[in-house]
């Protein structure tokens, strides 16, 4: 008789922390639990392997490697740039087709090669002026990667400054981002470099 | 017994409590802080994202550069020329945001200039050699602790957790001249 109202008076004095304590305590489990599962970062990309030769199809247009070249101060054709570097260059023909997309969105070429701080691959850039290495441009090529209009054929042409020792493990890379109708989404290819590089 | 024994856990407790709160950090920037790699003139430094060397040091009272908006750049103070190689590891990298820290006083590294270190875009691997120069107000070597400067080589305004080339300069034996022209950046032979 005298226990039962004890503990309800027990009960009822702890009702409202033991309320937040279950309440909070299953939040936090349920969040441990789904966290994984919850938007965070973008995954990441993944990257398309193309093998030498190869011709990647990208919103209707094909893009391969024409020729590459592999110049250090010491090759027939020299370029002007110390010991323990070289000047690598790259033409990419980029052919529309007849599926070509009229808005195909943008692209963006580097090297890319394996050696960086942490196992991250290390990532050169495009030369604005490689004519200050001695190298010669091809002529109507063009420096920034950009799909052809009415069918027009284009070549980009990559001229990386970059360590005597970096071709056999370099690979170009176009990174690849659809137009504001496809949300924007980016897709990355790899290209095998030639095995016989000029030079 | 047993309440001697609960007064003794007590008071231990509570020295344990005065101990970590009077040597816990004051604020977040000493838990984020950067690891200061140290070297001076000559020593090859490499961390996360650089390897660098300090090739020197000057003074001068004006810049010049072959600019045709403004081939000279004068100052009320006087202008630190840091010498330097710089290589990245990974892709390129700015120096726009290092630092020097002199008689307790920071100072950002000019940014004016066209032909200074603080816009190389040479990929990894690429060692260039050139300079960042620094404006110092006119009184800024006559402090008591002028006569050393502490330079950061960091590619961010505010690092956390990140290895930083930091140099240590002698201000009392840098060469002093009128005029300094800047050189431009160039590639030379690699640091390692």
């Amino acid at each position: 008789m005298t226990g039962r109202p004890r503990i309800a008076a027990g009960a009822r004095r702890h009702l409202l922390a033991g309320g937040v304590a279950v309440a909070s305590g299953g939040m936090l489990a349920s969040l441990l639990f789904f966290e994984p599962f919850l938007p965070g970062a973008p995954a990441a990309t993944p990257v398309h392997r193309v093998a030498r030769g190869d011709t990647a199809e990208v919103e209707g247009s094909g893009f391969r490697i024409g020729a590459a070249g592999f110049f250090t101060a010491e090759s027939d054709q020299p370029v002007d740039v110390p010991a323990g570097y070289a000047v690598l260059g790259v033409l990419v023909p980029i052919t529309p087709g007849s599926s070509a997309s009229p808005d195909p969105g943008s692209c963006d070429i580097v090297l890319v090669a394996p050696g960086g701080p942490g196992g991250v691959d290390r990532e050169w850039t495009s030369e604005v002026d490689p004519g200050q290495y001695d190298y010669g441009t091809t002529r109507g090529t063009r420096s920034i990667c950009q799909f052809g209009d009415d069918g027009e054929k284009v070549t980009y042409e990559g001229v990386f400054l970059v360590p005597d020792d970096v071709y056999a493990a370099a690979s170009l890379e176009i990174r690849f981002t659809s137009p504001k109708s496809d949300g924007y989404a980016r897709s990355v290819y790899r290209f095998a470099l030639p095995a016989d590089p000029v030079g | 017994m047993k309440r001697g024994v609960r007064i003794a856990a007590s008071l231990a407790g509570l020295a344990i409590a005065m101990i970590a709160a009077a040597t816990a950090p004051q604020d977040g920037t000493d838990i984020a802080a950067p690891f200061l790699v140290r070297g001076v003139e000559g020593d090859v430094l490499t961390t996360r994202l650089l390897t660098t060397r300090l090739d020197g040091i000057e003074l001068a009272d004006a810049l010049e550069q072959d600019a045709y908006s403004s081939p000279r750049i004068d100052t009320e103070g006087q202008w630190l020329v840091v010498h330097l190689t710089v290589q990245t590891r990974q892709s390129t990298e700015g120096l726009s945001a290092a630092r020097l820290l002199l008689d307790g006083r920071e100072y950002g590294n000019y940014i004016g200039a066209d032909d200074d270190l603080a816009r190389i875009q040479n990929g990894p691997g690429i060692a260039t050699s050139g300079t960042l120069v620094f404006e110092l107000p006119a009184d800024a070597l006559r402090g008591a602790g002028a006569g050393h400067a502490e330079l950061r080589l960091q590619t961010q305004v505010a690092p956390t957790l990140d290895d930083v080339p930091t140099y240590t300069l002698d201000l009392r034996g840098a060469h002093r001249s009128a005029e300094f022209r800047i050189p431009r950046p160039r590639v030379v032979e690699p640091l390692t």
